[in-house]
């Protein structure tokens, strides 16, 4: 914001001068680039049980957490009775004050509910998905383990706004009812973090990456000129020198998903002379149905920008990618000509993203995970969800419960490992730019931004590598 | 330098079309920032007979009234008290009539620049999107490296575009490509068949398809203009297709070699899904076809091609007449192909009637008994049938090489030579 304060208007309203400066264009600042494959799917398989998550989640989390409450709990006290570690769920005795460590699962009656959704009828028009799920009064939380489930009551758990799927270790001691009064409650909280590799350019330039997420390309062609200007802006030839060198610092763009618009079925187009041709349909491909003007756009959008910046295009929810988390990478054949900058500028990755720019790490979904997670809890507040997604540990912690997920078997992707604390977590799709620094108690500093819709904001956010302050940028059409 | 006036009047004023400071820029091969004075200097030159829109980028502070906040009520209240005027750096597209007003709600002007002028008429807001995805779709050929210094496009030392084999070609249209990765595999067979297949070299005219073949590997750059320039001037033709010939021939069997190698890895599995080899079998049932048809059908597609956007059409047409055209296209080629393509009809049908076979098959058989329930039998049947159903290839090679020889690039042609390389791999088994 400071750097170009110092310099003038710089207008074009005058005859062509012809003193273009020399340095114009200016050489794009590079950085490093690392991706991680965490996210890849190489083999699909959908024989296994989704029971397995939760059981390797639990494995995986089980000893941090547990290290966590045993260290917080050792020495609590209540009238004389000492607070002891109990293993298993079932194991724990009436008015036995103890500490469990366990899964919890939310028993909402709001929630989709596959057998009654069988059960009902077929002929009435659904209703349409809740906004939320939460039903004070209703909703019953529970803490599972391997062993069973245990019903959690307790003030204590008002502050914490559970979901679904998070590891936890509770203080309590059971009722007469059999439910478990939580006192106290423990997560796993961050990870460690590594740190952040000094880097100064040698000519003092910024290092900038750009995040934008749902371009929402659609058929429809007015919609589209905020994202040629931001096209405009990246390369350099939007606004004046000051706008050109800062351009110039952008290394990177990453799209966190939803860069194509919702898919429609395609209604106007059918009387085009191809759609009506007898033998349209080959192998299950209909021709009629199919419009491949969004997917021509962006494919054009990207080859024009991958020439001078890099672009990380991540799928969302609205993509022709896989429905279930983690989506894979959108197919090449989507991109006929932005695939030839594959291997150097242009980089189709999973949702969620892992990856290193200049060694500062970068977690990013496309927002299913704190879409899903928001129908839990009650309130608007999407950054404390974030930042207790990345406290629990757990970047997707209703999958597969309410969010699709692919069955896992060999470990939960989801799961922040040690060491794998990021030093950007980003959320894209979001309604409006939302920004924080969520700090550990190691001395983690992550930098959470939510990333708003670029079809309905026009925004995207700039991050400065060096300082990871993000910068809202605003593109507008003015009718 | 001032002949961008008389560009913008012929466009703006002549044609009544939109011009964007980019749009100028590529037009005129100028930097952008030439072209929005430019845009200007047209624009103050004619006053009431252009419209303008401007871009203005700098820093401006942020309004309330976002639809975004208003439904979320307690979040308006945070954001006002907490960061009051907060300043966003904007980049914005206003027509002239707003431009003041807008001008007045930016805390910092960076920059303000004519961002378009269009005639003097209602305004349409798609007009601007529009001639931007135009834009993009028109010089997307240019390389960007080298016009992107004289646009004033932010360079990239990184940014490598891919440009091997045939999967650059494939990249801009469907069709070409297909043809042309097609064709080498075609191309280079009758050079080794001549000697084993007799059909072949009754048919095979040595110098001819050596001349012919380098010429399906030259057009890759311009696939459609190349061929067709030759072939309306044979004389000068084959003065040039030897000269050709040695360089463009190495380079052809050299991606040859790659491409067959390729090939053999992908076709026991098909693991990729790789469109192009799924594309080709759409036709398969235009397979047994006689040779003399895809001949005139060929012949009749080159014509077509020509007009390309015709060419769709062309092709249904074609197969309707498959027929009954046969004579029409011999007086529509040139006397060379003429005597190229006579020898196949002369030598094809014998082998075809000489090959009537009858053959046990096991049928299906589905009756109602007596009780009126559905029976189903398998029942051996003899049916007779015709050999040249079952082994089109020695046939069927020859239509593409014919193929290759008339017009390498025809759109068409490509989809078929690509079939005919499936029917070669059965001749396999």
């Amino acid at each position: 914001m400071s750097s170009t304060s110092a310099l003038e208007v710089h207008d074009f309203l005058h005859e062509p001068s012809g003193n273009i400066p020399r340095e114009t264009p200016a050489e794009r600042v590079l950085t490093t680039h690392n991706a991680s494959d965490r996210f890849r799917i190489n083999e699909k398989s959908y024989q296994q049980q989704f029971s397995d998550m939760y059981f390797l989640r639990l494995m995986t989390l089980r000893p941090v957490v547990e290290a966590i409450a045993q260290e917080a709990w050792e020495d609590f006290e209540v009238s004389g009775e000492k607070a002891h570690k109990v293993d298993r769920a079932l194991d724990v005795l009436p008015g036995d004050l103890c500490w469990i460590t366990g899964t919890i699962y939310m028993d909402m009656p709001l929630k989709p509910n596959i057998l009654a959704d069988i059960t009902k009828d077929q002929f009435i028009i659904p209703p349409p998905p809740r906004e939320k799920y939460v039903d004070m009064g209703l909703d019953q939380t529970m803490l599972e383990d391997e062993s069973g489930r245990i019903r959690l009551t307790g003030t204590a758990l008002q502050q914490h706004e559970l979901v679904t799927g998070i590891v936890v270790s509770v203080l309590g001691s059971e009722t007469r009812n059999g439910e478990f009064n939580v006192v106290d409650l423990r997560i796993a909280d961050l990870p460690a973090q590594k740190p952040i590799p000094k880097i100064k350019l040698a000519d003092g330039r910024k290092r900038k990456v750009a995040l934008a997420s749902g371009l929402g390309i659609g058929a429809s062609q007015h919609e589209g000129l905020e994202t040629h200007l931001l096209a405009e802006y990246l390369l350099g030839e939007a606004g004046g020198m000051g706008d050109h060198e800062e351009a110039a610092t952008i290394s990177r763009l990453v799209l966190c998903g939803n860069s194509l618009a919702e898919a429609h079925a395609l209604i106007d187009d059918i009387e085009d002379s191809e759609a009506q041709k007898p033998k349209s349909k080959k192998y299950g491909y209909d021709a009629a149905t199919y419009d491949r003007a969004p997917t021509k756009a962006l494919d054009s959008i990207l080859s024009s920008l991958l020439p001078s910046i890099s672009v990380t295009l991540m799928p969302g929810e609205d993509d022709p990618a896989n429905v279930s988390v983690p989506q894979q990478p959108l197919h090449a054949a989507l991109f006929p000509t932005a695939k030839l900058w594959d291997g150097s500028t242009f980089e189709r990755v999973t949702n969620p993203w892992v990856g290193e720019i200049d060694g500062v790490s970068f977690l990013a979904t496309s927002g299913q995970n704190l879409d899903d997670m928001y129908k839990y809890v009650e309130g608007n507040d999407r950054l404390a969800m974030s930042e207790r997604l990345l406290r629990w540990r757990n970047i997707a912690p209703t999958a597969p419960d309410t969010l699709w997920s692919y069955p896992f078997q060999e470990g939960d992707p989801f799961v922040l490992d040690e060491d794998m604390c990021p030093h950007v977590f980003v959320i894209g799709n979001q309604p409006k730019f939302e920004t924080t620094v969520i700090e550990g108690n190691d001395g983690q500093k992550v930098r959470v931004i939510l990333v708003p819709r670029f079809d309905a904001t026009g925004e995207i956010v700039v991050l400065d590598l060096d300082t990871l302050e993000p910068e809202r940028m605003c593109f507008k059409v003015e009718q | 330098m001032d002949d961008y006036a008389d560009y913008l009047l012929g466009e703006v004023l002549g044609e009544q079309k939109l011009i964007t400071y980019r749009g100028l820029s590529r037009a005129l091969k100028v930097h952008v920032h030439t072209a929005k004075e430019m845009l200007y200097a047209f624009y103050a030159a004619h006053p009431g007979k252009v419209l303008a829109t401007y871009m203005l980028t700098g820093l401006r502070a942020e309004k309330t009234d976002q639809a975004s906040d208003r439904d979320e009520d307690d979040d308006i209240v945070m954001s006002s008290t907490s960061e009051p005027a907060q300043l966003v750096k904007t980049v914005v597209v206003v027509p002239e009539e707003k431009l003041s007003a807008t001008k007045a709600t930016f805390a910092r002007l960076d920059s303000i620049a004519v961002y378009s002028v269009q005639p003097a008429k209602p305004n349409d807001p798609e007009l601007l999107s529009v001639a931007s995805q135009e834009l993009l779709s028109e010089y997307w050929s240019e390389d960007p490296k080298v016009m992107g210094a004289t646009y004033g496009v932010i360079s990239n030392a990184e940014s490598k575009k891919r440009t091997t084999g045939a999967r650059l070609v494939r990249a801009p249209a469907a069709a070409p490509p297909r043809s042309i990765t097609a064709t080498p595999a075609e191309s280079k067979k009758p050079e080794k068949k001549p000697a084993t297949n007799t059909l072949a070299s009754a048919f095979a005219k040595p110098p001819a398809k050596k001349k012919e073949s380098p010429t399906t590997a030259s057009p890759e750059p311009t696939p459609k203009s190349k061929p067709e320039e030759k072939k309306k001037t044979p004389p000068a033709e084959k003065a040039k297709k030897p000269t050709q010939s040695s360089t463009a021939k190495k380079a052809q069997k050299d991606f040859f070699s790659n491409w067959s190698a390729k090939a053999k890895d992908k076709k026991p599995a098909q693991p990729e899904p790789e469109p192009v080899s799924k594309m080709d079998t759409d036709s398969e049932d235009e397979a047994p076809a006689p040779v003399a048809a895809h001949i005139s059908k060929n012949l009749e597609m080159a014509e077509k091609a020509r007009a390309v956007k015709a060419a769709k059409k062309a092709e249904l047409e074609a197969m309707m007449d498959l027929s009954d055209s046969e004579p029409e296209p011999e007086k529509e080629s040139t006397p060379e192909e003429v005597k190229e393509e006579s020898p196949p009809p002369s030598t094809q049908p014998p082998p075809r009637a000489k090959r009537r076979a009858k053959r046990k098959v096991t049928k299906k058989v589905t009756t109602q008994d007596e009780e009126g329930y559905l029976v189903t039998k398998m029942e051996s049947v003899w049916e007779s049938y015709s050999e040249g159903e079952e082994e089109p290839p020695p046939l069927a090679k020859k239509p593409t090489l014919v193929a290759v020889k008339k017009e390498p690039a025809a759109k068409k042609k490509g989809r078929q030579a690509g079939q005919k390389g499936i029917m070669s791999f059965f001749q396999k088994k």
